[in-house]
């Protein structure tokens, strides 16, 4: 669901508060059309944002593509089906 | 926790339970929760840290996906529902013995409970786009794991298992908002820990 609208940036050479308050949801695709508009626009003219922007946008990849995934036990699956298997003969019962 | 609780509802109120085939039962887990296995054992590892609790986790997690079937609905999000039983179980189950209490860092804690405007506190960071491509996962996962488990859950969920803000509201049992903000900081802290991590270097 889409955060509340915000106000357009003012502070440009600041660094945009607005922009920077919703930049990770924009990045994570949660931001409303009106928001994406702002914080698009503000991208193309404050270097702050669009610096905060790549960094956040570079640690979602990081932590996606570069945490490897633990190795699930080889007998996992079947422990579960075992169990299952009893809890459904008690059930049945 | 009662049945109920494993509905995923915002408002809690009461759904009307379903009713499986023993045939329907088993094609439900074949279909629709068994594979989703691998990610139910990442999930439980990232918030045990442990092996052993992790795989002990996931089997409760499917016993209890079984005991209380009838409150999935078939047709809605059979990942985000198992999901929901893992994280309680963890928090009721787990996180009481695990070998390791939750490791508390104090400094997150103060952060969750001193600011009460969540986007107004930008941490500043020197980290940088290029040392950040560089760094490896292991780096990546030993930061992430080192965050209290609250912040770290919001990462794992959205991050590594790609579920919606509303999902993980659902998940979570929290405001949409709060989830946006605990998120927020959560990645904000992990970048702080990151730069740390590369100034020890």
């Amino acid at each position: 669901m889409p955060i509340e609208q915000s106000k357009p940036c003012k502070q440009p050479a600041q660094g945009c508060s607005e922009c920077l308050k919703i930049l990770q949801a924009y990045i994570d695709g949660e931001t409303t059309p009106e928001q994406n508009i702002m914080v698009q626009h503000c991208l193309e003219i404050c270097g702050v944002c669009k610096e905060c922007y790549e960094l956040d946008k570079t640690l979602i990849e990081t932590i996606r593509y570069k945490i490897d995934k633990p190795h699930v036990p080889m007998d996992l699956a079947q422990c579960i089906q075992d169990r299952l298997k009893i809890a459904y003969q008690s059930y049945t019962l | 926790m009662t049945e109920i609780s494993y509905a995923l509802t915002n408002n809690m109120e009461e759904l009307t339970p379903q009713v499986y085939t023993d045939i329907e039962l088993a094609q439900l887990f074949n279909k629709e929760f068994l594979p989703l296995l691998d990610s139910a054992y990442n999930f439980a590892f990232r918030l045990t840290l442990d092996e052993d609790d992790a795989k002990d986790l996931v089997q409760d997690t499917y016993l209890k996906a079984y005991r209380f079937i009838h409150s999935f609905q078939k047709g809605t999000n059979a990942k985000a529902w198992l999901f929901r039983i893992l994280k309680n179980s963890f928090i009721n189950d787990y996180r009481k013995r695990i070998k390791e209490p939750a490791k508390v860092d104090y400094q997150d804690v103060e952060t969750i409970y001193n600011s009460e405007d969540a986007e107004a506190d930008n941490i500043t960071t020197d980290l940088r786009v290029e040392v950040l491509q560089d760094m490896i996962g292991d780096e990546v996962a030993n930061a992430l794991n080192s965050l209290a488990v609250d912040f770290r859950t919001v990462i794992i969920l959205c991050d590594i298992e790609g579920f919606t803000y509303e999902e993980m509201a659902k998940i979570l049992d929290i405001p949409i908002g709060t989830v946006r903000s605990r998120l927020h900081r959560a990645r904000n802290i992990l970048k702080e820990k990151l730069e740390n991590y590369v100034k020890r270097r």
